[in-house]
């Protein structure tokens, strides 16, 4: 998938928490934190990684990556893009 | 040595004076730093030194080996299990030893095997808890590369044996502090003042937890008697112990390590104002939740969150003792925790309700309170006892001139420190004015000198 691919996948996954947070899709910054900025706590965070994961066809070990570097929108791009390179 | 302790004072002084004497020697400052987190360590028990020092090394080589095998992950998955077996393991085997033979014991006795095995009472090294968990996080980070392992083993070795938050927390992971020992700034005036207003507030919240701890106490030696009134007061007198002895712990260790010029990571965030169960857990004892979800509950797969959030939340409650009691309280959690998160997932894009936190504050908090009874009583039994007393007590209330004080003193000691630390978490700006500042740094220490007990036991050093 390509990055704008992505972005929109993630963007639509993210949705109703968006909403639910008052957040507009295109108000979301590549670098703000989806923990801290509440979208997400930490447990919707590992639902929704498991269905991105899941969208883009890759296995997810949390127990082999950082979670922290997973939290933003730029850090799930680069990290689908770098298993696909 | 307790942090509310003359010999702490007296310890500080002298660790202070030395440490202004290498300000400027950034090594002389480590040495500084390791000598004075051994002395600490060795005044609540030198022969668990030797058990530091081997935690230390085996996180430090396993932190390196685990580096140098980054680019085979098989080997370095087996490298990183074997490091945190190591150091999960002396934990292991001084906290569960004689909770293990003891259950395997009443095991045998239902067998008609009685006293089959011979009671270990190992001596729990206090701290140990606290520096494994910090440990186990600088492993797993090495292996996920979120931080390089440490080659200077004076700097790692400063941020292991550190003292202000050795023996009770807050955990200090390596990516947090290893850092600030890389640059080794001097203490800045600004934090120096906000240390020692925190080190006052929070000797003055272990003195509240000390006042209180007698009616806390009287409900859980006298479950069976209680009445209605008796219930509410012990079991908010608890509510009050507890957060005044670990948030004050965690209060004087931050502040002791701001004065030396370093940031602890902040462990409480005013939990009774929590809207849910789930919030209650990202207010209170903030480094440990942090940790079972980033090394626990995240690894163990997302699959089935579910199912990862009651195991972690039972193994957290195994972590607290060695007892039933405890596994049922992680589990209790567990439980409204899975819950909450059900109802948040099936709420879809509906939006609570501002005014539902009238009823969420306080069912919240009524939660919290079977919560501790569960955590305090000693058998099940007398949890459901208190429970139940706070409907309907075994007796009458009697709303006597004592119960009355009583109650308003638990009142008092229940709302004060959060409105103390509303304001300085809250409202930082005005907290720290020099008068405010100072007017309560002065009010808390004369507070703790007019009433507290000196070297009165931390709960959670027993953790």
């Amino acid at each position: 998938m390509e990055t704008n691919e992505l972005r929109g996948l993630i963007l639509s996954l993210l949705g109703p928490r968006l909403r639910r947070s008052g957040l507009a899709a295109d108000a979301l910054r590549d670098d703000q934190n989806l923990l801290e900025s509440g979208v997400l706590d930490s447990f919707a965070f590992v639902q929704f990684l498991q269905v991105f994961a899941d969208r883009c066809g890759f296995e997810l070990e949390l127990g082999e990556i950082d979670p922290a570097s997973l939290t933003t929108l730029q850090g799930l791009i680069d990290y689908a893009q770098g298993l696909r390179d | 040595m307790a942090l509310n302790t003359a010999s702490f004072a007296v310890f500080f002084a002298v660790f202070y004076a030395v440490y202004a004497l290498v300000l400027s020697r950034p090594r002389h400052k480590l040495v500084a730093l390791v000598a004075g987190g051994l002395s600490f360590y060795a005044a609540a028990g030198i022969e668990h030194v030797p058990l530091l020092l081997l935690s230390l090394a085996i996180s430090y080589g396993f932190g390196l080996a685990i580096e140098r095998a980054r680019a085979d992950r098989a080997r370095r998955r087996r490298r990183l299990l074997l490091g945190c077996t190591l150091s999960l393991g002396l934990l292991a085997v001084f906290k569960y030893t004689g909770f293990v033979t003891s259950t395997l014991d009443a095991a045998l006795e239902t067998l008609g095997l009685a006293h089959a095995l011979p009671a270990l009472r190992v001596v729990l090294p206090v701290g140990i808890s606290f520096y494994t968990f910090q440990s186990v996080s600088y492993l797993v980070d090495v292996s996920r590369r979120a931080r390089p392992a440490e080659r200077d083993l004076l700097r790692f070795a400063a941020w292991v044996t550190f003292f202000p938050p050795l023996v009770a927390g807050p955990i200090v992971r390596a990516r947090m502090f290893l850092p600030q020992l890389e640059k080794l700034s001097p203490p800045e005036w600004l934090d120096v003042r906000r240390g020692i207003l925190l080190f006052a507030l929070g000797l003055a919240k272990k003195t509240v937890a000390d006042l209180v701890a007698p009616t806390a106490d009287a409900l859980f030696r006298g479950a069976s008697s209680a009445s209605t009134l008796d219930a509410w007061t012990g079991l908010l007198a608890y509510a009050a112990q507890m957060y005044g002895d670990f948030s004050g712990w965690s209060d004087m260790a931050i502040g002791c390590a701001a004065v030396l010029g370093f940031a602890l990571p902040r462990n409480f965030d005013l939990p009774y104002l929590s809207a849910s169960p789930v919030e209650v857990w990202s207010r209170w004892h903030i480094s440990l939740s942090t940790w079972l979800r980033d090394y626990l509950f995240w690894p163990l797969g997302t699959r089935h969150p579910y199912r990862s959030l009651i195991v972690t939340w039972t193994l957290c409650g195994l972590w607290h003792g060695a007892s039933w009691m405890y596994v049922g309280w992680g589990l209790y959690w567990g439980v409204l925790i899975a819950l909450t998160h059900w109802l948040n997932a099936h709420l879809g894009e509906r939006v609570v309700p501002r005014a539902a936190v009238v009823v969420q504050l306080p069912l919240t908090f009524y939660l919290w309170l079977v919560g501790l009874a569960l955590f305090g009583a000693a058998t099940p039994g007398d949890t459901l006892r208190i429970v139940a007393s706070t409907v309907r007590g075994a007796q009458p209330s009697v709303l006597d001139a004592a119960a009355a004080l009583s109650l308003a003193g638990v009142g008092l000691a229940l709302v004060v420190p959060h409105a103390v630390d509303w304001l300085v978490l809250r409202r930082p700006a005005v907290a720290e004015r020099a008068p405010i500042l100072w007017g309560l740094a002065l009010a808390g220490l004369v507070f703790s000198i007019a009433f507290g007990e000196p070297g009165q036991q931390f709960i959670y050093w027993r953790f």
